[in-house]
């Protein structure tokens, strides 16, 4: 059973937007792709940083970055692209 | 080697809550539907049936000649992908013909169906990405069976 194509429309607009924010499948299919793929780029390129909580009396603590061995980061190097860093930190 | 792993997984695993769970345990040896056994070398193939006997509760068990699931997203042949999503389409929509049925008022019904069914498959529009191609030319929209089936299945709900 299908809906008018506006009413499909209206549905699915976030609702900060003014829709019902239902998921549009075909629309959110690339995101889904795109973003983690972003993000395992950056993380393979650039490390990855702990979280670490700190104690408010102390001075935060300088926080590691733990890097892949090369054989991956080599892996990933092909995929990078000039703005695939930022397109992994969009929330 | 596989018992070096073993070993290391019980003495440091166990204590912090990792258990090993040997029905859950696959091993991914073609996506072909053909055991890759029979053709490698005694050693290689002495190695692999180890591993499957020790970890995976055999060698019949364990070993995934289709495809595997990982964190619930199906890794394999297209025909594994597909059935994997179908039977995951079934489950959504019985789940939301359960939906109307138990539950009378309409804004707690689309309450559950947006924060809880809704996500029942969006870790499966990844893989629906690397195995369908999009029917339409736009770059931005993703048209294929199953992504059709989820918005028919969004729009029969609302309607």
């Amino acid at each position: 059973m299908s809906i008018p194509e506006h009413s499909w429309y209206v549905a699915s607009t976030p609702s900060g937007l003014g829709g019902l924010g239902f998921d549009d499948a075909a629309a959110k299919s690339i995101p889904h792709l795109i973003k983690p793929l972003a993000n395992t780029i950056r993380l393979a390129l650039h490390g990855m940083k702990p979280q670490i909580v700190a104690s408010p009396n102390l001075k935060e603590p300088p926080v590691p970055v733990l890097l892949l061995p090369k054989l991956i980061v080599n892996s990933y190097r092909s995929w990078q692209s000039s703005n695939s860093y930022h397109i992994s930190n969009l929330s | 080697m596989s018992t070096t792993v073993r070993s290391a997984y019980i003495t440091i695993g166990q204590p912090l809550g990792c258990k090993l769970k040997e029905q859950k345990c696959k091993v991914l040896t073609s996506t072909a539907n053909i055991s890759p056994l029979p053709f490698l070398t005694s050693q290689h193939a002495g190695s692999l049936s180890t591993v499957l006997t020790t970890y995976c509760g055999g060698i019949d068990k364990g070993e995934a000649l289709n495809g595997v699931r990982i964190l619930g997203a199906p890794v394999g042949n297209k025909s594994f992908v597909e059935q994997y999503q179908n039977k995951t389409l079934q489950k959504l929509t019985s789940a939301v013909s359960t939906l109307h049925h138990l539950i009378s008022d309409p804004q707690i019904a689309t309450s559950l169906f947006k924060f809880s069914l809704q996500h029942y498959t969006s870790h499966l529009l990844l893989t629906d990405i690397l195995h369908n191609k999009s029917t339409t030319s736009t770059t931005s929209i993703h048209n294929s069976d199953f992504t059709n089936t989820i918005n028919t299945i969004t729009q029969s709900f609302i309607s």
